[in-house]
Formats: structure tokens, C-alpha cells, sequence
């Protein structure tokens, strides 16, 4: 009682110090400077600080090319008002650029920005939905990896969502300790391109651990191609549901058999179903001698993800 | 099993294709090789200009640009067939190798659409093939859909294998459990109105399993079962996300997911015959001294002077199984969320959702017919309903809080509660023999009170270990857990270069786990006193009934958890660029004994790109945990560290080199059994005899490495080397005495390839590939099989883009 007390103190103190800071904010004015920093980039409304993307075109004529193929372009369709339209819709308003002879820093340009700053532009248009509605709190942004880190809306390699790369080498350019797990004997089938690092992992953040998706069902992510292995199960393995698959698979690649974490089944097994003084998990039984078939606990256990028709997992 | 004298008829059917007609042999293979790059040789004289990049064509309102690539790829494998197909099962034949289709409306205003974008590969044959579309109209919609098909081969001969001692009659060289499925996932998602203030969202989602495979089942003796697989999932959802503030979006979605399993078993393994001549299965476990699937004496188990060999009527075998118990769960899951920077300086996001899952298995039948012979059952039959649910309430919410430019605040509260209560409820007929010792060669009687208990020898004989005649019993399960995480985080930034953060994360689990098991038994004569009847009075025909509790927990485990968070950003310059992260964990308990109780995390990314065409990057990821609680000591580690270097100085020329090793390492107190003697020096579990104290020692080192070099020697002419190898190392404890083998902890995987580009004209080219295979285990595999291969493939394709 007093843990759970304990708690729901520390989130109470936590919403009241956040609600307070937010509230108080939200009553004063801010600077230009300082709205740059902030969450939501605030577009000037003064139509005349707006040039217009044929204007941009004059100068910048293959970016402007390049810009009427991609989707980006859907912006110069808008009948919202010159600042969401066009070059402008990114880069901000183009006048004092122009009349300043081309002088870039009359204008926002993404290059050697702050990532934060970066971010805020896109997310301006982009943040809304499930997708990208948790990047403020996402591993890359609270590593200052911007959005143009991975995507490039002039230069993108890749047409689809304007990556920099396809996938996997553009995750493999930051997390190159991954590559060599997907070139184990045993792999989830990244390399050969059926699946996609961003089918189990949400790259603009989410709220589990190592931004993992979830099923529909608010389940593990393995179990939406594993739908078998789902249950739920009249008798359940119980680390399954609660520590979940990793507690005895390497989810990216494995040199062991079934992407195991040992070499010997029986082993991975035994080190939990031991008796012992700080568990109740069941022990082995005193006939399960492991120099017979015993060692090959998965053969007689055969549903060891859950079963509905023994409570020992044999079928 | 491939045995010398067992032939596995059923295998056939798991493995259409044999080794001979899968690949070609050697000197054939060579020939064509050589011919097709001898063939090409030629084009190099010609005088074409390079390909330069397909710019589209132009028709009506849309821009089309595209590619195919179609080939034929030769394959020829020496060494363990079944072992390349679990690892590479890449086959010989014609491929449609990769297409792309782009259409782009020229106006921004097609008519049905303003670009499509369609890609496939694999087609033809290759074990993944996939193909994506996306389509979308302005303001009107956008439609993404996916279909990818693997097939899932499976045959490595180490896993679940009782890995018998040498014999003549059964060897089980193959997997137990080796499969031949084929998966289709079908993904559709569809947004109306996508840049409106109320969009609406549709999806479906299909996944589809079915194939053969093996599986195995254990009662006197374990035997391999034909397992006919199909289970298909079918999801639907439907969403709607509203702006009704600037800033502001509120989604409500509803999923519904229907799964259905239609799996079904049986064996087709009967491989030897009783004395009667009828066909029996001896199941796929051979070991006389352990009376599996009996004893040697006093007579052999196998007559091997017949064809086939006959076997011993009173041992464990199967005259027949089957098991059909078709499963069907639904999955109804409701989702509101909200995602907001209404507030200039806040940002939040919360997610709540309820799912209340339930299977149900109304049909389902197991029956057995043989003898198992511990019991003396001859026969059982199975039925019986069984059912689970599983509620899962989420309350998800995230919030960042800018109190200065510099400075913010981030908060994550996770809360998420299941329960998955389950039953099973189980009728068992039992069936004996009138004579003992039990034998499939002597009838089955049933208990006919007209003539027995007067007559004994009119009843089925029961030994002391024989089940009930006819049970009944009622299997209830509870598993839950109760979890909360909170993750508080303060970031700040020293300057543009320079960022940082410290958090903390609590987290509470609670995870309770009941069962009670029920029965309602009836014991017919002989020796109707025996099991949950010993002891009780008779019924008026001679039979004995038990009804009552058999089994019971209430097990209830609380965790809290701990953990401080640090991290640091860098860019001391804009060609570098530094990460570090930590995480210290502890914890108050641990559900499981390899669950650590204390744990720290360490990344650190290291990216310098000094040139524009230079990068190079480190990382160094170390993950060390412990439960060090007294009798578990386990403690296990993961230390990698790797690099890379990618140098693209310009477009005639590029090379990548990267190499990683990986340390993981892991040891546990475990107790084990065996053998029936404690060998002399061990140490006795505190249980006592026969548990052995013993260490589950693994420890793998894992090297990995790899090389790419592109060149372009002549305008038309582009060339790629590559080189990609995993090189293992290690050991563990191993308890079972054959085969003494490594297995997977010490290996070498090289994998060498190359291909060459001709352009033969404008976005026509032409590639010859080859790659091989080469994969060798450093330790003797023992009496399995061995298990390396090696492999070469050649590709022969032309590629037209446009």
C-alpha cells in the first residue's frame, strides 16, 4: 500500500510541476528567437512577407524540379494562406531573403540547424496521428536526431516517405551493431527485405520500450506474424505473457537454433525450472535424466508457448 | 528419420523437392557460368554510352517511370541439403527479381489518382517475395497495401532431437520438428479525407499459415505427427481522427481480429509391424536401458529377420493418433488517443485502449490407439471444451514540457493490466487389455458389470499406474499482471553542440497466478483401488469413484523497479557526432530466476564524417545483468562493439568495411538429473539425490565482418566484390553425453559474392551474379549428419528501366 502510495505521489508531483509550467507559459509572449525553440514553429500570418514558390524557382530551379515530384508539392494546393503553401511552408517567409540579394540568413535553412528546430518544422504538419505523435519523447530526438537525419525532401534516394536510404542500411548508418545480427544463420528475414526494422520498432518514438510496436490487441509485436503463439491459452507459459518473447529469444538473429538464447535447449530451460529457494516455478522432475531424451525438452513439450489442452505443454 | 532400415514416408510430402532435382551438379553449373560471362565479353567492345538514369515517359496526365529485372538463377549445393534450406533456401529457376512502377500525375490532378507506386520481388520461386502498393489523391485518400509470402523451411537436426545412442533400427537424423510452411500477409490501410479536419481510417490485415510440418507427441514413447498446419488471422479496423483544436488530434479507432487454428495431427510413421502383421509405430526414442520404447529383455525389441522388422507387442508404440481441436479466438480492441501542442510549450500524447480477447475450442478429439505401457492403456479418447480470455486495459501518456529554450521536462506513464482466465475441461475414456502384461497384440475389453468383477479374467486389467476408466475434469487457470511505469527525464542543452539528460523510472508489477484442478473419477474393476480411489469404498458394481480437488495454487509475485537514466549528445563539430547512453536497473525481485534483479545498459555511437564521401562510425553496446540472490546466482552479459568505414569518393568508386564482435555470455545455478547414479565427486542439490548442483555455463563470441567494393572499369561496365562472414566461438555446459558437439557455438558462415553490370543500352543492363555459401561447424557434429554446406548461386538477369 504505502509502494502504490508512493507512486501516485511522485505522478501527481510530476503533473502538477508539468501543468503549472505549461499553464504559465501559455501567458506569455514569446520573442522570435525563442519561437523558433518552441514545440510548434508559429508561421507569420503577413501576407506580404510571402514571395511565392515561382519567385523561389527563379534561383532555385533544380530543387524547385525536383520539389514538383515529390509530395510535398500537395502544399502549393492549399487554400489555407501563403504560410502553409509551397517553399515557404518549410522555409518560412522568403521576402527578406529576396530582397536581400539570396542573404540565407533571411530565411530558415535546415542545414547545421538544431535538430529540435529542425523537427519542429516538419512536426508542424506532421505530428498528428498515432505514427509521429510520441517523437518529442523518442530516443531520436532526445538524441538530437533530427528528422533530416533520415529524411531528405530535396535529395531523397528512396521516393517512398523521402528517405535518405532504404531500409535497412539507413538504420544500419547509426546502429551498425544490428547488421551482424541479421546476418546470423538464424534471422528474422530483414536482409532479404520481407521484413522492415520499422515493422516491430515505431522510429518516431512510441510508449514501450526500445519504441517496439504492438499488436491491435495491445500484445507483443512478434505476435503479429507469430498469430499462432498469441493464445490467449487455457494454460499459459507464463514469462511469455509477462517477461515476455526476449526472455528466451534474440528477436534480431541468433546463432543458436530457433533464434534461441542457448545453445542447448535444455540448458535455457533448466535455468529457470531449477528448484531453488527464490522461485515457485515448477523444477524438473526426478525422472528427467538428461543424458536420455530428456535433454530435448521441446519434443514432448511441444506447445511451449501456451496450450490449451495440457498444462504441461505437450500438445 | 533417414534410418538404415526405416523408411519415412510422410517426409516426402514435407519436402517436395529432392536433393537431385534442386540444384545441378558441379561441372554442368561451371560450364554455364563460364559460358554466360564468356558471352557477355563481346558487348564490351561495343560503343554505346553509359545508362544514364531513366527519366520517365510521358503519356496522357502521367509520368511513368519503372524497372523489371527477370533472370534465372542456377544453384548447386554440396553437403547438408536440409541445413541450406533452413538457412538460405534459395532454389533454382526463372525470378522476377525486382520490379518498381512509378505513376505521377503531371498536373497534381489525376483522375483516379495523382501517384501510384507499385514494387515487388522475389516472384518466381525465391522463399520471400513481397509486393507494395501505395496510391494517393490529393486531399481525397491514400491507400498503402502489402502482400508478402514466405516460405519457412525448416530442418536443423539439433533441436528437439532425443539424440539417440547408435543404433540399427531408429536414428533420428533429421528434425523432429522440421516444417515446409508457406506464410501470406496481406496489409491494406486506406485514409479518407487525409488533410482534413476529420479523417477516417480503414484497414485489413490478413495472415495466413499453412503447410506441412512435424510435430511430436509424448505418452508411452514420443513419436513424430504429420501436422497439417493452417491458422489464419483476419483483421479489420476502422478509425477516425478529429481536429477540433489547432494542434490537437483526438483518434478513436476499432479493431476486431478473428483467428482462426485448423491444425490438425497425426501419425504416419508406422514404420515397423507386430507379430500379427499389422502396422505399428515404435515412436522415434531408442534406448533399451532406459526401457525406451522397452526393455531389450528378455526378448530384443525388434525381430529384425522380417521386412519390416517386427516389434515386441508389450512395448510403448502407436497403432494409431490423431488430434483435431480447431481453435477460434476474437479479438476486439478499442483505442482513443490524443496528441496535442495546443499549448505553445507542452506536447502530449495519450493513448487509452481495452481488448477482450477469447478463445474457444468447442470440437475437439484426441484419440490414441497402442500401448503405453507404464499405464497399460491401450487406447484413450479425449473431448472436451476449452476456453480463455484475456482483458488488457492500457492507459498510455507522454507529455514534454519546454520551461525554458534549453530546458524541458518529459514524462511517460505506462499503465497496463491483463487477465487470462482459462479452463479446460476434459472428458478421457481409458481402454485396457484383459490380459497382463499389456500387449498390442491381445484385445481391448471394456467393463462390462454383467460379467465382472465375478469374473475377473471378463475385466480390463489395471496396474497400480493405471489412470481412471472414465475421468472428468475441470482445469481452471488465472494469470495476470498489473504494471505502472513512470519515466520522468530532464533534458537540457549546454549549447548547439552540447545535450544532456538524467532521468528516473519507477516501475510496479504485480503478477498473480491460481489454478485449481478438479476431477471426477471412475475406476472400473481389476484393482478399482488405485490412484485418487485408494482407500475409498466400492459402488455396488465393483467400481470406485473419486470426485474432489486434485490440485491448487495461489501464487501472487510483486516486483518494484528502479532505474536511473543518463545521456549525453554531442556535435563537438558538424563532422562528429557522439551518443551516450545509460541505464542503472534494480529491482526488489525477480519473476523468473534469469530476470535480473540489477542491471546496467551502456551505448555509446560514435559517427565522424571528416569528408563528405568518408564516414565512419563505432558503437559500443554493453548490457550487464544479475540475479545474484543466493542459490540463482546468474549473471550474464552482451559486450559488442563494431565499426564501420564507407568511402563513396564519386560515382566510379565505393567501398564499405565494417567488423563486430559480440561477447554474450551468461552463467546460473542449475540442479539436474543424470543418470540413475550420481557420479562420484558431485555435488547434491539441497533436494538431494538424484539432483546434481551444477553450472549452465554459455558463453559465445561472435565475429562478424564484411567488405563491399563497387567499381566501374569501363563507362558501361560496373563491378561489385563483397565479402560478408560470421565466425563463432565458445562453450557451454552440456549435459546430454551424445553428440558432444558445439553445434551452432562454433561456426564459420562466409559468404563471398560478386555481380557485373553491362549496360547494353539506354536502361537496358545486363548482371551476372554469384554468390556463395560456405557454412562450417568447428566441432565433430557427432552421430547426426553433419550439418555445413556449401553453395554457389549464379544469377543471369536483365534489368530495363525506363
Amino acid at each position: 500500500m504505502t509502494r502504490r502510495l508512493g507512486l501516485w505521489r511522485i505522478v501527481f508531483v510530476a503533473a502538477l510541476a508539468l501543468s503549472t509550467a505549461a499553464s504559465s507559459d501559455t501567458n506569455s509572449k514569446k520573442t522570435k528567437d525563442n519561437s523558433q525553440a518552441q514545440k510548434s514553429y508559429e508561421r507569420p500570418t503577413d501576407p506580404s512577407l510571402y514571395v511565392g514558390s515561382d519567385t523561389c524557382k527563379t534561383c532555385h530551379e533544380d530543387i524547385f524540379k525536383n520539389f514538383e515530384t515529390t509530395p510535398h508539392w500537395k502544399t502549393t494546393f492549399t487554400k489555407k494562406g501563403p504560410e502553409w503553401q509551397g517553399c515557404e511552408a518549410c522555409h518560412g517567409p522568403g521576402k527578406e531573403h529576396v530582397e536581400g540579394g539570396g542573404d540565407k540568413s533571411k530565411i530558415f535553412t535546415f542545414k547545421d540547424k538544431p535538430a529540435e528546430q529542425v523537427s519542429n518544422r516538419c512536426l508542424g504538419c506532421h505530428e498528428y496521428g498515432e505514427e509521429h505523435a510520441n517523437f518529442d519523447r523518442s530516443q531520436h530526438n532526445i538524441n538530437d536526431v533530427s528528422c533530416i537525419a533520415c529524411h531528405s525532401p530535396h535529395h531523397a534516394k528512396e521516393k517512398q516517405f523521402l528517405l535518405v536510404n532504404k531500409q535497412p542500411e539507413l538504420c544500419y548508418g547509426c546502429h551498425t551493431d544490428i547488421k551482424q545480427d541479421f546476418n546470423r544463420p538464424f534471422r528474422h528475414r530483414v536482409e532479404q527485405g520481407l521484413i522492415q526494422c520499422t515493422d516491430c520498432h515505431n522510429q518516431h518514438g512510441g510508449f514501450l520500450t526500445k519504441q517496439l510496436r504492438a499488436t491491435a490487441a495491445q500484445d507483443q509485436v512478434c505476435f503479429k506474424c507469430h498469430v499462432e503463439k498469441a493464445g490467449p491459452f487455457a494454460f499459459e507459459h507464463v514469462p511469455v505473457k509477462t517477461e515476455g518473447c526476449a526472455s528466451c529469444h534474440q528477436p534480431h538473429g541468433s546463432t543458436n537454433p530457433r533464434l534461441l538464447k542457448r545453445a542447448q535447449m535444455n540448458l535455457l530451460c533448466l535455468e529457470c525450472h531449477t528448484l531453488t529457494q527464490d522461485s515457485s516455478v515448477p523444477s524438473l522432475p526426478s525422472f528427467h535424466n538428461q543424458s536420455q531424451k530428456y535433454q530435448a525438452c521441446t519434443s514432448c513439450h511441444v506447445q511451449i508457448h501456451g496450450s490449451n489442452f495440457d498444462e504441461f505443454f505437450f500438445k | 528419420m533417414r534410418g538404415s532400415s526405416r523408411s519415412r514416408p510422410s517426409r516426402i510430402e514435407a519436402r517436395p523437392f529432392t536433393l537431385q532435382n534442386r540444384g545441378m551438379d558441379s561441372g554442368r553449373f561451371s560450364w554455364l557460368l563460364l559460358a554466360a560471362i564468356l558471352g557477355l565479353l563481346p558487348l564490351l567492345a561495343t560503343g554505346q554510352t553509359p545508362n544514364p538514369s531513366p527519366e520517365g515517359v510521358d503519356n496522357g496526365n502521367y509520368k511513368y517511370q519503372g524497372s523489371f529485372e527477370f533472370g534465372y538463377r542456377f544453384v548447386n549445393t554440396n553437403g547438408s541439403q536440409p541445413v541450406y534450406d533452413t538457412f538460405v533456401n534459395q532454389q533454382q529457376g526463372p525470378r522476377l527479381l525486382e520490379q518498381t512502377l512509378s505513376m505521377r500525375s503531371l498536373n497534381h490532378e489525376g483522375v483516379l489518382f495523382d501517384s501510384l507506386f507499385l514494387s515487388s520481388f522475389g516472384w518466381g520461386g525465391d522463399p520471400e517475395n513481397a509486393t507494395r502498393l501505395r496510391i494517393s489523391k490529393n486531399k481525397w485518400y491514400n491507400f498503402n497495401g502489402m502482400f508478402r509470402r514466405d516460405q519457412n523451411f525448416w530442418d536443423y537436426n539439433l533441436l528437439a532431437n532425443p539424440l539417440n545412442p547408435p543404433n540399427p533400427f531408429i536414428q533420428v537424423n533429421d528434425s523432429p520438428h522440421e516444417m515446409h510452411t508457406t506464410r501470406r500477409m496481406y496489409d491494406y490501410n486506406l485514409t479518407l479525407l487525409p488533410q482534413s479536419a476529420v479523417r477516417f481510417r480503414l484497414g485489413y490485415t490478413r495472415n495466413n499459415m499453412e503447410g506441412p510440418a512435424f510435430s511430436s507427441i509424448h505418452q508411452g514413447t514420443d513419436t513424430i505427427l504429420f501436422q497439417n498446419t493452417r491458422t489464419l488471422l483476419d483483421g479489420y479496423q476502422a478509425g477516425i481522427d478529429i481536429k477540433l483544436l489547432p494542434r490537437t488530434n483526438i483518434s478513436y479507432d476499432q479493431f476486431l481480429q478473428y483467428y482462426r487454428g485448423d491444425s490438425s495431427w497425426n501419425d504416419r510413421n508406422f514404420a515397423f509391424q507386430l507379430g500379427s502383421g499389422s502396422p505399428v509405430d515404435a515412436g522415434m526414442i531408442y534406448n533399451p536401458t532406459a526401457s525406451q520404447p522397452c526393455s531389450d529383455t528378455p526378448t530384443p525389441i525388434f525381430n529384425t529377420t522380417t521386412m519390416p522388422p517386427t516389434l515386441k507387442a508389450t512395448c510403448n508404440g502407436y497403432q494409431g493418433y490423431s488430434r483435431f481441436a480447431p481453435v477460434r479466438t476474437s479479438y476486439p480492441t478499442e483505442q482513443l488517443t490524443l496528441q496535442s501542442s495546443y499549448f505553445r510549450r507542452l506536447d502530449l500524447s495519450a493513448r487509452a485502449s481495452y481488448s477482450s480477447a477469447e478463445t474457444e475450442v468447442v470440437n475437439s478429439n484426441e484419440l490414441f490407439i497402442g500401448l503405453i505401457s507404464r499405464t497399460g492403456q491401450r487406447s484413450f479418447d479425449v473431448t472436451g471444451p476449452a476456453r480463455a480470455r484475456r482483458v488488457v486495459a492500457n492507459v498510455d501518456f507522454g507529455v514534454t514540457v519546454r520551461l525554458t529554450d534549453k530546458f524541458r521536462l518529459t514524462d511517460s506513464f505506462r499503465f497496463s493490466n491483463f487477465r487470462i482466465p482459462g479452463s479446460w475441461n476434459p472428458l478421457t475414456l481409458s481402454f485396457f487389455n484383459g490380459t497382463t502384461p499389456a500387449s498390442m497384440l491381445n484385445p481391448i475389453v471394456t467393463f462390462d458389470p454383467a460379467v465382472c468383477p465375478a469374473n475377473p479374467a471378463a475385466c480390463p486389467q489395471h496396474g497400480n499406474s493405471a489412470p481412471a476408466d472414465v475421468a472428468s475434469r475441470t482445469n481452471s487457470r488465472f494469470l495476470g499482471q498489473d504494471s505502472k511505469y513512470n519515466t520522468i527525464e530532464a533534458e537540457y542543452d549546454f549549447s548547439k553542440h552540447f545535450g544532456g539528460r538524467l532521468g528516473y523510472r519507477y516501475g510496479h508489477r504485480t503478477i498473480p497466478v491460481r489454478w485449481t484442478t478438479t476431477t471426477n473419477e471412475l475406476f472400473f474393476p481389476t484393482n478399482p483401488n488405485r490412484g485418487d480411489c485408494v482407500g475409498l469404498p466400492l459402488n455396488p458394481d465393483g467400481s470406485c469413484s473419486f470426485s474432489g480437488e486434485i490440485d491448487s495454487e495461489d501464487d501472487r509475485i510483486e516486483v518494484n523497479e528502479h532505474s536511473a537514466l543518463f545521456g549525453l549528445w554531442a556535435h563537438p563539430s558538424d563532422t562528429l557526432r557522439i551518443n551516450f547512453d545509460m541505464e542503472l536497473f534494480s529491482a526488489d525481485n525477480s519473476p523468473t530466476r534469469t530476470t535480473p534483479r540489477n542491471l546496467q545498459r551502456f551505448k555509446t555511437r560514435i559517427n565522424y564524417k571528416p569528408k563528405q564521401w568518408v564516414n565512419v562510425s563505432g558503437t559500443v553496446n554493453v548490457l550487464e545483468s544479475r540475479n545474484n540472490v543466493t542459490d540463482v546466482l546468474h549473471r550474464e552479459h552482451d559486450r559488442n562493439y563494431g565499426f564501420t568505414l564507407a568511402l563513396d569518393p564519386n560515382p566510379r568508386f565505393s567501398f564499405e568495411f565494417g567488423y563486430n564482435y559480440d561477447d554474450i555470455f551468461s552463467t546460473t545455478n542449475i540442479c539436474y538429473v543424470i543418470g540413475g547414479t550420481v557420479p562420484p565427486g558431485s555435488t547434491l542439490c539441497n533436494s538431494g539425490t538424484p539432483f546434481l548442483s551444477g553450472i549452465s555455463l554459455y558463453d559465445n563470441k561472435i565475429n562478424f565482418g564484411y567488405m563491399n567494393f563497387m567499381f566501374k572499369p569501363a563507362k558501361r561496365v560496373t563491378a561489385n566484390l563483397g565479402y560478408n562472414l560470421t565466425s563463432t566461438s565458445g562453450n557451454t555446459t552440456i549435459l546430454s553425453p551424445t553428440p558432444n558437439t558445439l553445434g551452432p557455438l562454433g561456426f564459420s558462415f562466409h559468404k563471398p559474392s560478386a555481380w557485373l553490370d553491362f549496360d547494353l543500352a539506354k536502361g537496358l543492363t545486363w548482371r551476372t551474379a554469384w554468390g556463395y555459401y560456405d557454412y562450417n561447424e568447428k566441432s565433430d557434429p557427432g552421430p547426426l549428419p553433419a550439418r555445413d554446406f556449401q553453395s554457389n548461386s549464379a544469377t543471369l538477369s536483365l534489368r530495363y528501366a525506363f
